[in-house]
């Protein structure tokens, strides 16, 4: 006990440092202490509307922290604390904003209420002491809080996010048919994952710091809306290349997307886009079983993608698989129906499509880096593939 | 109606999320809260906040039922 004092003593001093507030509830959401100024006025805040209500819900079925926006776009992060399968403490940090954006929103929404100057004043000088902490970053404080109350280490993923929303309409297993540095390289492999049907699939931390930029120039949910609209859409192409027949992608890209335009939270635009990821993975998984590939051709093309850039050699192959070399290659050639070789080529021929468009590299440098001999070789195989040279593909980019 | 001293917004906002009908709060100063909007609560809670326990002002109910509802954070209403 004493050991998770100190430690709460050292987090709330951490949270001091950018002014988020820390409040203790007991199980039964009563208030033991806080540091929060404006105390008052900040706990009814957090009662208006439900939240209180659905964050002691939301506690009382699990030990996850959890991320709760609201419709004024003020934030809180819970996290329960458990003794004996019994809900004990409820610790939260907020109220704080994610962007600049969501601050000005409300001040502007308070001017147009034609009240008197004086009351928006104080209004807003009580939304000026809210902080600005971008939602990534309320994450893992909302992590650390996790490993003070409990020692355990969590992902970002694991935040769960507190939402009314979770009655949303189902999707139907059949829907009808009708340079920022480091942060594309990041959304590749979310990408790739979807393309895959890789399911098990755990986000990199550092996605969660990505900059996708501000998306709209004054409303932070229009932002959202939009940064999970871009996400939905390269999703639903990944799918595609995955194997997903187009109609079936698209139609459900478009349900995503209709059913996020009408969310009214922040924290329910992330669900969809979570969902969203989750329902094309699963779905292009499925494509791939139903195209009747084994494990052992998985496993081959899986370690094909990790070694593209090196020389493989049949034997190699069917070495570090485990499988005899004939076997595995008519296998292969069963099941995918190209050789083991020709379908190396393609692998590598797409990335190199991808740098040629995406990066500053030079021809030889993507060459030697795909595993190429020469590169009059790569240019040859290019030419032959897409029927212009690599320079020339470079120079045709939109 | 007048609204009492020391009230618990909390209890009186959930009170006021039951009513029927519109709820507004006048202030002296002619400013209209309507305290079903969300953005009207915030402002009502700064109000309340920044003027101590004693906001003056008064509770319009639109629907009569309401005033009965509100009642117990009322001052010239009987409680009950």
């Amino acid at each position: 006990m004493a050991d998770l004092v100190t430690k709460l003593e050292v987090y709330q001093e951490f949270l001091d440092c950018s002014n988020i507030p820390l409040w203790h509830y007991d199980g039964e959401m009563r208030l033991i202490s806080t540091n929060a100024p404006n105390q008052e006025a900040l706990q009814t805040l957090f009662s208006i509307g439900g939240c209180k209500r659905q964050i002691q819900q939301y506690c009382l079925g699990n030990r996850l922290p959890g991320f709760y926006s609201d419709s004024a776009s003020l934030i809180w992060l819970a996290a329960p604390r458990y003794v004996n399968d019994t809900l004990t403490d409820i610790y939260l940090i907020g109220p704080v904003f994610s962007s600049h954006m969501s601050e000005q929103a409300m001040s502007r929404s308070l001017y147009n209420l034609r009240v008197s100057p004086e009351l928006v004043q104080s209004a807003r000088a009580l939304l000026q002491s809210v902080p600005i902490v971008h939602h990534t970053f309320l994450m893992h404080h909302g992590l650390m809080l996790h490993w003070c109350l409990t020692g355990v280490k969590l992902e970002s993923a694991d935040i769960q996010i507190i939402s009314s929303a979770n009655n949303h309409p189902r999707i139907p297993d059949a829907p009808e048919r009708e340079s920022r540095t480091g942060t594309y390289a990041l959304e590749q492999q979310i990408f790739q994952a979807v393309e895959d049907g890789n399911i098990h699939f755990v986000h990199p931390k550092e996605v969660y710091q990505r900059n996708t930029g501000m998306l709209h120039k004054t409303d932070p949910l229009r932002s959202a809306k939009n940064e999970v609209i871009t996400c939905i859409t390269l999703i639903n192409r990944a799918a595609i290349r995955g194997g997903m027949p187009e109609d079936s992608a698209y139609a459900l890209a478009d349900h995503y997307i209709l059913l996020l335009e009408d969310a009214t939270k922040i924290s329910e635009v992330y669900q969809y886009s979570q969902d969203a990821f989750k329902d094309f993975t699963t779905r292009v998984h499925k494509y791939k079983l139903g195209q009747g590939r084994s494990k052992e051709i998985q496993d081959c093309i899986s370690y094909l993608e990790l070694h593209i850039g090196q020389k493989v050699t049949m034997t190699e192959l069917a070495r570090e698989l485990g499988y005899n070399k004939n076997y595995l290659s008519t296998k292969f050639g069963k099941e995918v129906g190209m050789t083991i070789s020709e379908y190396l080529l393609k692998l590598r021929l797409e990335r190199a499509k991808v740098w040629l468009q995406n990066s500053d590299k030079r021809i030889q440098e993507i060459s030697d880096d795909l595993g190429f001999n020469s590169v009059s070789y790569f240019s040859a195989q290019f030419r032959k593939a897409t029927g212009q040279s690599p320079t020339d593909f470079r120079n045709r980019k939109v | 109606m007048k609204l009492k001293t020391n009230i618990d917004l909390e209890r009186f906002f959930a009170c006021v999320e039951q009513c029927r009908g519109q709820v507004t709060f006048h202030s002296p100063e002619n400013d209209i809260l309507n305290l079903r909007s969300r953005l009207c609560l915030y402002l009502f809670t700064v109000a309340y906040s920044s003027n101590g326990p004693a906001l003056v002002g008064d509770i319009c109910c639109q629907d009569p039922e309401d005033e009965k509802l509100l009642a117990p954070f009322m001052e010239n209403i009987e409680n009950g």
